[in-house]
This record gives structure tokens, C-alpha cells and sequence, in this order.
């Protein structure tokens, strides 16, 4: 059983599709990056698993419950987002003891710790922090909160470079620490990759691949050389993306289960450069409109 | 990590105390308004004098009922407040859900409506002490009955209250849509016009004239009861946006 | 006295809030502590600064006349002392004519008894019921009028005017609702004419001078 569970979700805004027939399932204790485009419907889809907003159709279920409207579900997850509200009258140590109050799992030394690791002073307030500031803030909140679903939406918006480590590094630690279903969605996946166990892609509102990081890292390969050796080895290939390098070089992308091994190998020989995919490409290539990408603009 | 079961209770408990450290401004609101009120109150009420045979008597009344009168004001303004967007959310950066969320509301706003209704009586004081110190210093009469101070503190208490439902489901049917905050009022003053006199009379025989206090606190928590029902039932479908 | 008390608790006020904001407790809280501490100073307060209402609710209308009927018929005895604002006694020459004069003209009346023998002397007293306002008796110590006698004449008259002024708390609307005898708030002050009781020798003969009643007790 897993602890969400979507079918075919769709959720309308006046006439624009958020999410379209989405459907899948993650397990307890995963760290799941969620990955798409902006606009792809994350957002949306993180509001629903939270319980804000009702889906148009399809079926949702977090820890077996329907998340709209729900109290166990509620105290059970937690959602981190850029536009969190905190009430103006409490600083920052008042915001922690509330929170402390609503979480029954919450962890006060790890939220102690990461309010002085990040000089955060107690009577501070949050709407006069920094955009990143706020950021951190509440990814102190989102992981010393302890729920049992924990769902991350940007949460590095505004960070500075030494900051987004130290939060994969605390997130990592804490994930270990107290294994919980970890839900984190970005458009930089090279970023959280190596924090990440599975994948969740979504495009235009629907769910494109779900898999785990490992799977993602083989599953595709560019091949690079001269235009015509490229184009006549995979003439009748699946191609995802094709890219001119210069004016006589071009580089292709394919799955990998779509070529043989044998073929590989002569085509090393022959002088093609093939290469692994990093899954952040990957994602891009399967997120793109188009195979040419940007260049077919200027074409 | 285990799941935990929510328990209504216990969850609407902590609401309604996070309620009061979140919410702490309506009380700086408050003292502003009430003082304002007994700044407007020196004035005195009604007048009368007397000249004559060696005589010379003024007589000034006082009361605190411009202060009961912005209190409800304040009741009005400080419900549509926590309707809002910004105080809707917060609860939901913590655990809620809508029921838990208006009836906790509701709960703040009994004892807000109490507390209220207490300073407003007790601001009378306030009212003579300034008057007889800074205004003009002549003999003070005063005679209170502990039966009427108990009788106001509940019935002032109540009015307020009353604001405070209505502003609720006003704020309610705001968040529906923007046009209402000016599709209420207007449609309210129209009716109030229109109709004239028939409907005041209504309305003053129903609630404002009531002379038994038991039944003006039944008719009270009926009516703040519907008005807060009907808030409940339009917020429950409300999407949290932010 | 009272500008003591004041400056005392503006103090006591004062080092409150210093105190509570130096604490660093909530502006709010200090705020709201100090407007309930100053809203609970008040009432105490109040209790200091007012007057108990000597009886409480009286009929106006029905103590002047009492007093009237009382004077009228020489029954002084059952008089309130409230009402008696001055008594005095005059030496004076019986094989005279005595003089009334007063300059009070709303409706001074001089009740006069003759005593069973000629002592050369006459008692006189000033009854007056000091303002009722809104049914509460008022103590008038202000006491305007005196009585002077030279050369025959016995002078009334109003040596200054006495100025009152009075605050009243009235109920507020939410408890007038519930209250069902006087909905509407009545302002009424009533005042009453001052009398003056003379107890003369058996054979004094009396004349006026001015504008007010006498009326002989039988």
C-alpha cells in the first residue's frame, strides 16, 4: 500500500488543465523528486496531496484518506512552499513553539540547531527576511516538523549556493535519522539527484515517467559525430533530440535499449562519441516540445 | 515514522490558543478604539440646567454607549479580518481543516466578545474619573446596581458577539467572490431604505426591544448561530490559494 | 487631595508599563495589561470621587409637599433635619411694626406662628430641600440665603449664587433594554422654593416688603 496514491487526477482552472489523468502511487519512505517544467503542474499537484485545494475528478488517497478537508492527513504531512504564511505577530522562536504545538513529532533540538547553524535570532520576524532567509526558514520548519509525508515545493528559491548544500545535506541526514516519505519538487534535477531514490516527471499536467533515479541515469545515450555516420546509424531509431554542432557535427539522443550493444561497439569504432545521459538531461529531453529544442527557432 | 490519528478536540484546543498569540493585534485594536470612544464620550450626554433663587445647577449624563457602539464596530471589522486570506492560510502552514478552523475561530471570537464587553462596561469608569479629573471637577453621582453591571456585561457582551457572527459570514461570502464587500452593504442600506420603516420596526421588536435577558441571549445565539452556520458551509469548499 | 491620588496612580501606571515593556513582553500585552489596570483603577476610583446619593429615589414632587403641609400646620417635629438648612433667633422690639422684606422672588413663602407670650424674641428657621436631582437628594451646603435683621426689618435675601455642577452615569442602552421601569432616561433636577419658619411674640404686628407669600399657622 502505498502512502499516496493518485488516479487520474485532473484538476481544472476555469478552462486550463492543471493535471490530466495523472495516476501514480509512491511508497513509504522514498525520496521522490517531483520534476517538470514550469507550468507542468507540480505546484498543483502538491496542493492537492496537502489537502488545499479538491481535485476536479480522479481519486487521491494519502495514508489510505482523502487529503481535501482532512485533519489526520493534515497533522500527518506538511508542505513547503515559498508563499508558507506565518501569523505577522509571532517571530520566528513564537512561529517554532506554535509549530511545535501542531506537529506531535516535532524534533525542537534539530529545529534549535538549524535556527543557530543558519543565524537565524528568535526574535526575528518572518515577513522581514530575505526571500532566501524565508526559504531556509522554512525548510526548518518542513524537516524538524517530522511529519510522516513531507512535500517540498522550490524549496531553494532564493538560496545562495552554501545554503541549497547544507539543506540536501541536513535533508539527508535527517531522512536517515527518521526514514519519512519525502516528496521534492524542482526544475533542477542535477541539483537533488543525488538525494533522490525515485522520479516523478510530469509534463502538461500529465505523468510522463515515474521510476527510480538508477534507471533514469542508463536510460539514454547521446551519439555524437559527423552528421551523416550519426544519421545513418540510426536511421531507424526512436530519436528524442537531435542538436547540429557546428555545421558537419550533430548529436542525437536515443534510449539505450533501443540499440544494441553490438551496435555501440562498432559504432565506438568507427569514431562516434557515445555518452551517458545524466537524468537532468534526460528529463529535458523528454520535457522538450520539441526535438531541435530552442534552435528550431532560429532555423 | 508512524501515522497519527487527529483528534478534533484536542487539535480545535490548540487553535484556539495559537488564536490568541496570532491574533494578538485585535487587541491593540481594541484599547485604540475604546479610547477613542471615551475621549468622544467626555462630551456628556444629555444636558440640563437650572438658574435661579441663588442656583445655579448643571447636569450632565454619561455613559459608556459610544464605546459599546465603536466596540461593535471593532467586532465587525476584526471578524471579516480573520475571514481573510492571510489568516486562513497560516492555519494551514500548521494543521487544520475547515471545520476545525471556523469553529476555533468561532470560539476566539466568544471570548473576544467577552472581554470586549467587559472593557466596554468597565470604560464608564474610565469616562467619570476623566470627566470629574480633567473636564470639570463637580459632584459625581453615581449609583450601580451589581444586577445591572452583570446584566450589561452579558448583554453587551452578546451585541458584540452578534457583530461578530455577522462580520464572519460577511467575510465568508467576501471570500467567495470580492463584489460582495460591496454588494452587502449597499443591498443592506437599500433594504433598510426602501422598506423604510417596516423593517426597522421588525427588527427592533424582534432583537433591539426584547426585554427579557434570557431570551435575548436565545435569540442572540440563534441568530449568530445560523450566520456562523452558513460562513461554516460556504468556507468548506474553499480552496486554500497561496 | 484627589490631584494627589491621580498623580499617584499616572505613577503607578507608568512604571507598570516601563516594567512590562522592559521585559520584553509583547507591546500588546503591556497595552492591554495597562488598559485593564487602568479600566480596574477607575472603578475604584469612581467609588472615591462620587457621591453616595443621600436616598435614593426620592419623589420630589411628594417631599415638597410634606414639607409644605407640615409647615402649614406647625408639625415641625416630624420634619427631616436634611431639610433644615439654618436656625437663628432675633432680639427684637415688640412695640414695632416688623418689616418682611426679601429680594428672593420664585416663591418664598414665611410661615408664621405667634407664640403664647410676648419674649421679644423670634426663632426663625430656614427650611429648604436642596436640588433632587434625578431622584437623588442632593446636600446643599452651599447654603445661599441668610436672614438679616436691623432697625425692624427682617431682611431674607440671596447672598450668592451657588453653582452645581453635577455628573451622572446613566445606564447604557445594552441595560436599559432589560431594565423595565424608566426606558427612557430622565434629566430632571427639582428644586424647591425655600421657606422660612418664624416663630414670633403673641402681639407682634408684621408688614412686607417684597414679593412672597406669608401664611399664618393656626
Amino acid at each position: 500500500m502505498g502512502v499516496i496514491e493518485c488516479r487520474e487526477v485532473s484538476k481544472k482552472y476555469l478552462r486550463k488543465k492543471a493535471l490530466n489523468q495523472l495516476s501514480f502511487t509512491i511508497e513509504e519512505n522514498k525520496i521522490t523528486g517531483l520534476i517538470g517544467r514550469n507550468g507542468a503542474g507540480k505546484t498543483t499537484l502538491l496542493k492537492l496531496l496537502s489537502g488545499f485545494i479538491k481535485p476536479t475528478s480522479g481519486k487521491i488517497k494519502i495514508f489510505s484518506e482523502k487529503p481535501f478537508d482532512n485533519l489526520t492527513v493534515s497533522v500527518n504531512s506538511i508542505l513547503i512552499d515559498d508563499q508558507m504564511a506565518f501569523p505577522t505577530a509571532l517571530n520566528l522562536g513564537d512561529i517554532l513553539v506554535a509549530a511545535s504545538k501542531f506537529y506531535p513529532n516535532w524534533d525542537s533540538k534539530l529545529a534549535e540547531g538549524l535556527l543557530n547553524y543558519f543565524s537565524f535570532k528568535t526574535y526575528q520576524y518572518h515577513n522581514r527576511l530575505s526571500k532566501g532567509q524565508k526559504s531556509t526558514f522554512n525548510m526548518i520548519v518542513g524537516l524538524s516538523s517530522h511529519c510522516p509525508l513531507t512535500m517540498f515545493d522550490e524549496p531553494t528559491t532564493g538560496m545562495d549556493e552554501a545554503v541549497r548544500k547544507d539543506f540536501y545535506r541536513a535533508l539527508l541526514k535527517d531522512y536517515i535519522a527518521y526514514p519519512r516519505t519525502i516528496l521534492i519538487s524542482s526544475h533542477h534535477l542535477e541539483e537533488i539527484e543525488h538525494i533522490l531514490e525515485d522520479v516523478l516527471l510530469i509534463k502538461n499536467g500529465e505523468c510522463i515517467l515515474h521510476q527510480s533515479i538508477t534507471d533514469l541515469k542508463e536510460m539514454m545515450i547521446a551519439i555524437q559525430g559527423k552528421k551523416e555516420e550519426v544519421s545513418s546509424l540510426l536511421l531507424n531509431h526512436d530519436v528524442i533530440s537531435e542538436q547540429m554542432i557546428g555545421t558537419d557535427y550533430m548529436q542525437k539522443v536515443i534510449k539505450r535499449h533501443e540499440i544494441s550493444e553490438d551496435s555501440i561497439l562498432s559504432a565506438r569504432r568507427s569514431g562516434l562519441e557515445i555518452n551517458a545521459v545524466s537524468p537532468s538531461q534526460a528529463c529535458l529531453y523528454l520535457t522538450q516540445e520539441r526535438k531541435g529544442g530552442i534552435d528550431d527557432v532560429f532555423n | 515514522m508512524s501515522l497519527i490519528k487527529a483528534d478534533l478536540a484536542e487539535i480545535l484546543k490548540k487553535q484556539y490558543f495559537f488564536k490568541f498569540k496570532a491574533n494578538i493585534d485585535v487587541f491593540s485594536s481594541l484599547v485604540g478604539l475604546q479610547l477613542l470612544a471615551v475621549l468622544f464620550s467626555l462630551g456628556g450626554g444629555m444636558y440640563t440646567g437650572y438658574y435661579g433663587g441663588g442656583m445655579d445647577i448643571s447636569m450632565k449624563l454619561y455613559s459608556a454607549d459610544m464605546v459599546i457602539l465603536f466596540t461593535m464596530i471593532w467586532a465587525l471589522i476584526t471578524s471579516v479580518t480573520i475571514t481573510t486570506k492571510p489568516y486562513r492560510n497560516y492555519e494551514f502552514t500548521f494543521v487544520t481543516n475547515r471545520i476545525s478552523s471556523s469553529l476555533s475561530n468561532i470560539l476566539f471570537l466568544l471570548t473576544i466578545s467577552l472581554l470586549a464587553g467587559f472593557t466596554s462596561m468597565l470604560s464608564a469608569n474610565l469616562i467619570h474619573v476623566l470627566v470629574y479629573f480633567f473636564i470639570d471637577s463637580g459632584m459625581l453621582i453615581y449609583e450601580q446596581h451589581m444586577q445591572d453591571i452583570i446584566t450589561g456585561v452579558i448583554s453587551t457582551s452578546l451585541y458584540i458577539f452578534l457583530f461578530c457572527s455577522f462580520g464572519y459570514l460577511f467575510g465568508a461570502f467576501i471570500q467567495v467572490h470580492k463584489v460582495f464587500s460591496g454588494l452587502i452593504p449597499v443591498g443592506i442600506i437599500g433594504l433598510l431604505l426602501f422598506d423604510g420603516m417596516k423593517l426597522n420596526s421588525t427588527i427592533a421588536m424582534f432583537y433591539f426591544n426584547e426585554p427579557s435577558l434570557f431570551m435575548f441571549f436565545i435569540k442572540t445565539i440563534i441568530l449568530a448561530g445560523i450566520a456562523f452556520a452558513v460562513a461554516i458551509l460556504i468556507l468548506r469548499n474553499m480552496e486554500v490559494k497561496r | 487631595m484627589t490631584s494627589l491620588y491621580l498623580l499617584v496612580i499616572i505613577g503607578a501606571i507608568a512604571i507598570l508599563s516601563i516594567f512590562l515593556i522592559s521585559k520584553k513582553i509583547k507591546t500588546t500585552y503591556a497595552i492591554l495589561i495597562t488598559y485593564s489596570s487602568i479600566l480596574l483603577i477607575s472603578t475604584i476610583l469612581v467609588g472615591f470621587i462620587s457621591i453616595e446619593p443621600e436616598n435614593i429615589q426620592i419623589e420630589s414632587e411628594a417631599v415638597s409637599q410634606q414639607l409644605n403641609n407640615a409647615l402649614k400646620n406647625g408639625d415641625r417635629e416630624n420634619i427631616d433635619p436634611l431639610y433644615v438648612m439654618k436656625e437663628e433667633s432675633f432680639q427684637i422690639d415688640e412695640e414695632k411694626v416688623l418689616t418682611l422684606k426679601s429680594n428672593y422672588e420664585d416663591g418664598l413663602t414665611f410661615y408664621i406662628e405667634r407664640k403664647a407670650e410676648d419674649d421679644g424674641q423670634v426663632d426663625s428657621t430656614i427650611y429648604h430641600i436642596g436640588p433632587i436631582v434625578n431622584g437623588h437628594y442632593v446636600e446643599n451646603s452651599l447654603e445661599p440665603y441668610e436672614l438679616h435683621y436691623s432697625e425692624n426689618m427682617l431682611d431674607y435675601y440671596v447672598n450668592r449664587v451657588a453653582r452645581l455642577i453635577f455628573h451622572m452615569n446613566t445606564s447604557e442602552f445594552t441595560i436599559n433594554q432589560f431594565k423595565h421601569d424608566d426606558v427612557f432616561a430622565i434629566n430632571e433636577i427639582h428644586t424647591q422654593a425655600p421657606a422660612v419658619y418664624l416663630q414670633i411674640p403673641k402681639s407682634l404686628s408684621i408688614d412686607r416688603d417684597g414679593d412672597f407669600f406669608i401664611e399664618y399657622v393656626k
